[in-house]
C-alpha cells in the first residue's frame, strides 16, 4: 500500500504547503493588503494544492478501492505548521481561536453530511 | 472566553470548510486541474477575508496563529466530501466519520502530514529569529 516514495512525498508535501504559506503569505498581506489574499489564494493554495492533492505528492490510499477512510485535506499540516512556528517562538495557546476552528470543523463537517 | 466572538468565529471557519469541500471537488470535476486551482482563488481567498483579514477567527497578537485550516480539514475528515456535477446534480464525493467510517486507514497520511509540518514549523521559526 504505502511504498517508500509515497512516504517521501506526503512529508515533502506535508512540509512545503506550511513554509510556503508562512513565507509568502504574510508579505503579500503587507504589500497588497485584501489584494494579497487573493493572490495568495490562487498562488499559493492553489498552485501547492495543484501538487499535495491534483498530482498526489500527500497520498490518499483510503480514498480508492477497498480501503474506505476519510480525506486528511493538507489543511492539517497548515494548521500544525504554522502554529507550531508560533509555539516555539514563545506565543501562547489562544483558546478562543482553537475553540472556533474547531466548532467550525465540527459544523461544516455537519454541513457536509446535511447536504447529500 | 468571549463567546460571541467564539459564535462569530464558528460560523465563518465552518463557511470556509463547508465551501472548500463543496467547490473544490465541483470545480475539479468540471474543469478538471485548472478548476482546481481556480477553487482555491474562489473559496480560500474568501475565506481568508472573512477569518483572518478582519480577523472573524478570534486571532490575538500573543498567541499562536490558529488557522482556518483546522476548521476546513475537520470538515472533510468528519463530513466527507461533496460535488455538483453536470450530470448528476448534486452528489457525494467521499465520506466522513460522521457517517461512521474509521479514521484508520486514514491515519498514516495524518501522521506523515504531522511530521512534514513538524519539520515546516521548525524551519519557519529558525527562518523567522535568524536576520539573514
Amino acid at each position: 500500500m504505502w511504498s517508500w516514495q509515497n512516504i517521501v512525498t506526503t512529508i515533502f508535501g506535508g512540509i512545503f504547503f506550511p513554509l510556503t504559506i508562512g513565507l509568502i503569505w504574510g508579505k503579500l498581506a503587507e504589500e497588497y493588503k485584501s489584494f494579497g489574499g487573493l493572490l495568495a489564494g490562487f498562488f499559493v493554495v492553489g498552485t501547492v494544492w495543484l501538487l499535495n492533492h491534483g498530482i498526489g505528492l500527500i497520498f490518499e490510499p483510503q480514498m480508492s478501492g477497498n480501503f474506505p477512510g476519510p480525506w486528511s485535506d493538507q489543511a492539517l499540516a497548515a494548521f500544525w505548521g504554522l502554529f507550531l512556528a508560533d509555539l516555539l517562538s514563545g506565543k501562547k495557546v489562544n483558546w478562543e481561536a482553537i475553540v472556533s476552528g474547531c466548532l467550525g470543523g465540527i459544523l461544516g463537517g455537519i454541513l457536509l453530511y446535511a447536504t447529500v | 472566553m468571549n463567546w460571541a466572538r467564539i459564535a462569530v468565529g464558528t460560523i465563518t471557519s465552518a463557511f470556509v470548510g463547508y465551501g472548500v469541500f463543496t467547490i473544490w471537488p465541483s470545480a475539479l470535476a468540471r474543469w478538471n486541474w485548472l478548476g482546481g486551482w481556480l477553487a482555491a482563488g474562489i473559496i480560500i481567498t474568501t475565506g481568508w477575508w472573512v477569518n483572518h483579514y478582519v480577523n472573524a477567527l478570534p486571532n490575538k497578537n500573543d498567541g499562536a496563529w490558529v488557522d482556518m485550516a483546522l476548521a476546513v480539514w475537520l470538515s472533510s475528515l468528519l463530513g466527507g466530501n461533496v460535488m455538483l456535477t453536470v450530470d448528476n446534480g448534486l452528489v457525494r464525493a467521499s465520506y466522513g466519520l460522521y457517517h461512521g467510517i474509521s479514521i484508520g486507514p486514514a491515519m498514516m497520511t495524518i501522521i506523515l502530514e504531522f511530521i512534514g509540518a513538524t519539520i515546516a514549523g521548525y524551519l519557519l521559526y529558525q527562518f523567522r529569529r535568524s536576520d539573514v
